[in-house]
C-alpha cells in the first residue's frame, strides 16, 4: 500500500481505526439530537423548535446551515479544478476527501433547508415550478444538480471498493466534463447565495451590502474551501494516524492566501468607492463584527504568505481556522445580524435550533468516519488520470516520501 | 382590465377600525391576541391573522400642538413587487389589475418573500403545521367581481378610496395642491420601490407615522436582475476557459512531463 499516492506519508489502513470512540459516540448522539429536532418540527410545527417570527423570518438555519454550510463545502470544486483542469497532479491525493466532504456538506445543507421551510415535502417544487427571476430558484436548482455531480465525482470510491471495472471506466470517461460542470454550477450557486441579499439594500447594515456581493461570496468561498481541506486533512491524519503531506497542504494554503488578498482588495475597493465604509464605527456592534471578520482574514492571509507557517502543520491549521471563523462570521452577519437595523425585536436562536445545526455537522463528521473506514477514501488509484499520469504521480509521491 | 389602486387620506381617518373589522370578516380570519398599548393601536401588530391594522400615532408638531393620527397599514401591492420576484416557485403573482396574490398550491414556505419585502409586509403562520403566507390580498376576488375591497367599502369618512390607479394618484396630487396648508407635499407610495398601488397623503410628516423613508425609489427586482442576467455569459466564460485550460495544460504535460513532475512547492 505504501507506493500509492496519498495525502499522508505514514500509512495505517483506515480500517484499523475503531468506529466508536467516546468522541465519535458524542457525534452520533448530537446527530440523533438533530433528528429529534426535525421530528419535533414535523409533529409540533416550526414554532415548537425555532424562535422565528414575522420580524425574523430567517434564522440560523438559513444563515448557518445553508449560507455557511455551502461555503464550507467549496473545497470540492476548488481542488477538482486544481487537479483535473489545471492538471497540477501532485494535488490529487487531496481530491477524494475534499470531494466527499463537499458532498456531505451539500447533503446536510439540503437537509437543513428542507427542515427549515414551512412545507418540507415541497422542497422539490423548484424543480418544475420555475421562476428564473428569483435567485433562490437558481440556488435551489444548481445545488440539486451539483449535489448529483458531486456524487458522481466521488463515486469511483464505491466502484473501486466493489471492483466495478466497467463503471469505473465510464466514470473515468465522463470525469472532465463533470468537473467543468461542477465548477460552473458552483460559481452559479455560491455567488447566488450572496445575491439573495441584493434586493434588500435598505434593510441591511451597509458594511455587508454590495452590488458585487454575489461575486464576493464566490471568492471568499474558494478561500474557505481550501482551508477546510487543510483542516479536514489535519484532523484526519490524527484520527487515522497518518503522517501529513505538509507540502501539499502548504501549497493549498498559499493559494488561499492569494485568494484572500484578492477578496480583501475587492471588498475594500467596493466599500470605498460606494462610500459604505463611512458607516464603519467602533461605537456599535457592527463595527466590531467587521473588525473581527476582516482582522481574522487579514491575519490569516499574512500567516499563509509566510513560508514557515506553511511548513508547520500546527500553524497551517491555525491560519485555516481563522479563515473558517471569519468566513462563517461573514455569512452569519450578512444573512442575519446585519438585518437587525430593520427589525423591531431581537432574535435569539432556540436551543433546538442550535442543536439541529450542530447535530447536522456532527452527523456529517460521523458519516465521514464511516466512509473513511469502509471505502478507499485516502487510498485508491488516480481516477480521471491517464495511465502515465497516474504512474508519474506515484513516482512523485515516492520522491517526496524519500526526501 | 384597468389597474386599480387605493388612496388613503390619513387626515380623513377617524380611527374607527371598520376597515380592520371588515377585512377580518371578509377573509374569515381568526382573532389575534390583543394587548394594551400606549397608543391604543390594537392589535399592536399585523400578524398571521391580521392583514390590516390601524396604527395610532401621537405626533407633536412644530407648533407644539398634539395631533392624533390613524394610519391604515397593509400590503402596498407594488407595481414591480419584490415578493413576486424573489419567490423561487412563482407562488406570488401580480395580477394584471393590480393585486399581488399567492398560490397555496405552489408555496413551499421558504419565507424569502417575508424576508425581502421592502415594507416587511408578508407574515407567516409559524404556529401551523401547514403554514400559509399571510398579507392583504387586495380582495382580488371582490375586485374580479367588480366590487371594491371590503375595507374601503366599510370606511365611513371615505379615508380609503378605491379606483383606477391613474385617477386615484391624480386625486392625491389634486388634494395636496388644493389644500397645501392641510397636507405634507408628498404622496407616499408613488415612488417607493418603483411605485405601489397604495397612496398615502398626510397632514404630518411620514417619518413620524412609522413609514420607512429609506425604501429606494427604484424597482428593487432590477438589482437582482442585473446580477442574474449576467449569469449565462459568466457561466459560458467559465466553461470556455476551464475547457481551454484543461486542453492547454494537457498539451503542456505531454511536452514536458518531467518538469511538471518535479512537483514541489
Ligand atoms: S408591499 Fe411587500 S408584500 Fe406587498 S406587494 Fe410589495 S413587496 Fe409584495
Ligand atoms: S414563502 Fe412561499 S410565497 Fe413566500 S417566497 Fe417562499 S415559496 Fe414564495
Ligand atoms: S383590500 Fe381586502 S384584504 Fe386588503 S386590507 Fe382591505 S379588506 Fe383586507
Amino acid at each position: 500500500m505504501n507506493n500509492k499516492p496519498s495525502l499522508y506519508t505514514r500509512w495505517a489502513p483506515s480500517s484499523d481505526t475503531p468506529l466508536f470512540t467516546p468522541w465519535s459516540v458524542l457525534l452520533l448522539l448530537l446527530a440523533i439530537g438533530a433528528l429529534a429536532v426535525a421530528a419535533g418540527k414535523f409533529i409540533f410545527g416550526m414554532h415548537a423548535v425555532d424562535n422565528l417570527s414575522n420580524d425574523w423570518p430567517w434564522g440560523i438555519w438559513v444563515s448557518f446551515n445553508v449560507m455557511a454550510g455551502v461555503a464550507l463545502s467549496a473545497g470540492g470544486f476548488v481542488t477538482a479544478g486544481i487537479v483535473y483542469i489545471f492538471r497540477i497532479k501532485r494535488y490529487w491525493p487531496v481530491i477524494r476527501p475534499a470531494v466527499f466532504t463537499a458532498f456531505i456538506g451539500y447533503v446536510i445543507a439540503g437537509a437543513g433547508i428542507a427542515i427549515d421551510i414551512g412545507r418540507t415535502p415541497r422542497i422539490v417544487h423548484p424543480l418544475w415550478m420555475w421562476q428564473p427571476e428569483s435567485v433562490m430558484f437558481e440556488v435551489a436548482v444548481c445545488m440539486t444538480i451539483y449535489t448529483t455531480v458531486l456524487f458522481f465525482e466521488f463515486s469511483p470510491l464505491i466502484a473501486e471498493r466493489f471492483r466495478l471495472r466497467r463503471t469505473l471506466k465510464f466514470l473515468h470517461a465522463i470525469m472532465i466534463p463533470l468537473i467543468i460542470l461542477g465548477i460552473t454550477l458552483s460559481f452559479m450557486h455560491q455567488s447566488s447565495l450572496g445575491a439573495v441579499h441584493l434586493i434588500m439594500p435598505h434593510l441591511m447594515y451597509p458594511l455587508w451590502y454590495s452590488e458585487w456581493m454575489g461575486h464576493m461570496f464566490f471568492v471568499s468561498a474558494m478561500a474557505l474551501g481550501l482551508c477546510v481541506v487543510i483542516i479536514e486533512s489535519t484532523i484526519s491524519s490524527k484520527i487515522f494516524k497518518k503522517g501529513l503531506r505538509i507540502d501539499l497542504l502548504g501549497g493549498l494554503g498559499k493559494a488561499a492566501a492569494w485568494i484572500l488578498l484578492a477578496y480583501l482588495l475587492f471588498r475594500f475597493w467596493d466599500l470605498n468607492t460606494t462610500g459604505r465604509l463611512d458607516s464603519f464605527t467602533l461605537d456599535n456592534t457592527f463595527g466590531w463584527l467587521f473588525t473581527v471578520e476582516i482582522g481574522l482574514m487579514t491575519l490569516a492571509m499574512i500567516l499563509l504568505f509566510i513560508k514557515g507557517v506553511r511548513r508547520s502543520a500546527g500553524w497551517l491549521f491555525t491560519a485555516s481556522m481563522f479563515v473558517l471563523i471569519a468566513v462563517v462570521l461573514n455569512r452569519l452577519t450578512t444573512d442575519l445580524i446585519a438585518m437587525a437595523p430593520s427589525r423591531t425585536t431581537a432574535y435569539v436562536p432556540a436551543w433546538t435550533e442550535l442543536l439541529f445545526s450542530i447535530g447536522l455537522v456532527a452527523g456529517a463528521m460521523f458519516v465521514f468516519r464511516v466512509v473513511a473506514k469502509y471505502l478507499p477514501l485516502f487510498e485508491g488509484r488516480g481516477y480521471g488520470l491517464s495511465g502515465e499520469e497516474e504512474k508519474a504521480s506515484f513516482s512523485s509521491t515516492a520522491e517526496t516520501e524519500t526526501a | 382590465m384597468v389597474e386599480v389602486a387605493v388612496l388613503v387620506d390619513i387626515t380623513r381617518c377617524i380611527g374607527c377600525r371598520a376597515c380592520q373589522m371588515s377585512c377580518k370578516q371578509w377573509w374569515r380570519l381568526e382573532p389575534s391576541e390583543t394587548s394594551f398599548s400606549p397608543t391604543i393601536t390594537n392589535p399592536p401588530k399585523r400578524d398571521e391573522h391580521t392583514y390590516l391594522n390601524v396604527e395610532y400615532h401621537e405626533v407633536i408638531g412644530d407648533d407644539g400642538r398634539l395631533s392624533w393620527n390613524f394610519v391604515h397599514k397593509r400590503c402596498f401591492h407594488c407595481v414591480d413587487p419584490v415578493c413576486v420576484s424573489v419567490c423561487p416557485v412563482a407562488a406570488m403573482r401580480k395580477t394584471p389589475d393590480g393585486p399581488v396574490v399567492w398560490d397555496e398550491a405552489r408555496c413551499m414556505g421558504c419565507r424569502y418573500c417575508a424576508q425581502a419585502c421592502p415594507f416587511r409586509i408578508p407574515n407567516y403562520q409559524f404556529h401551523s403545521l401547514w403554514p400559509e403566507v399571510s398579507k392583504c390580498w387586495f380582495c382580488w376576488d371582490r375586485i374580479a367581481e367588480g366590487l371594491q375591497p371590503a375595507c374601503s367599502k366599510a370606511c365611513p369618512p371615505k379615508a380609503i378610496e378605491f379606483g383606477e390607479r391613474e385617477a386615484v394618484l391624480a386625486e392625491a396630487h389634486r388634494r395636496i395642491e388644493e389644500f397645501p396648508e392641510k397636507y405634507v407635499d408628498y404622496v407616499y407610495g408613488e415612488k417607493e420601490a418603483g411605485g405601489t398601488s397604495l397612496f398615502y397623503i398626510s397632514g404630518v410628516p411620514f417619518e413620524q407615522l412609522g413609514f420607512n423613508m429609506a425604501v429606494p425609489h427604484e424597482p428593487l427586482p432590477e438589482l437582482t436582475w442585473e446580477f442574474l442576467s449576467k449569469i449565462p455569459f459568466e457561466a459560458a466564460a467559465i466553461i470556455g476557459s476551464m475547457t481551454a485550460i484543461w486542453y492547454i495544460r494537457g498539451r503542456a504535460l505531454q511536452d514536458l512531463p518531467e518538469k511538471d513532475e518535479a512537483g514541489h512547492e
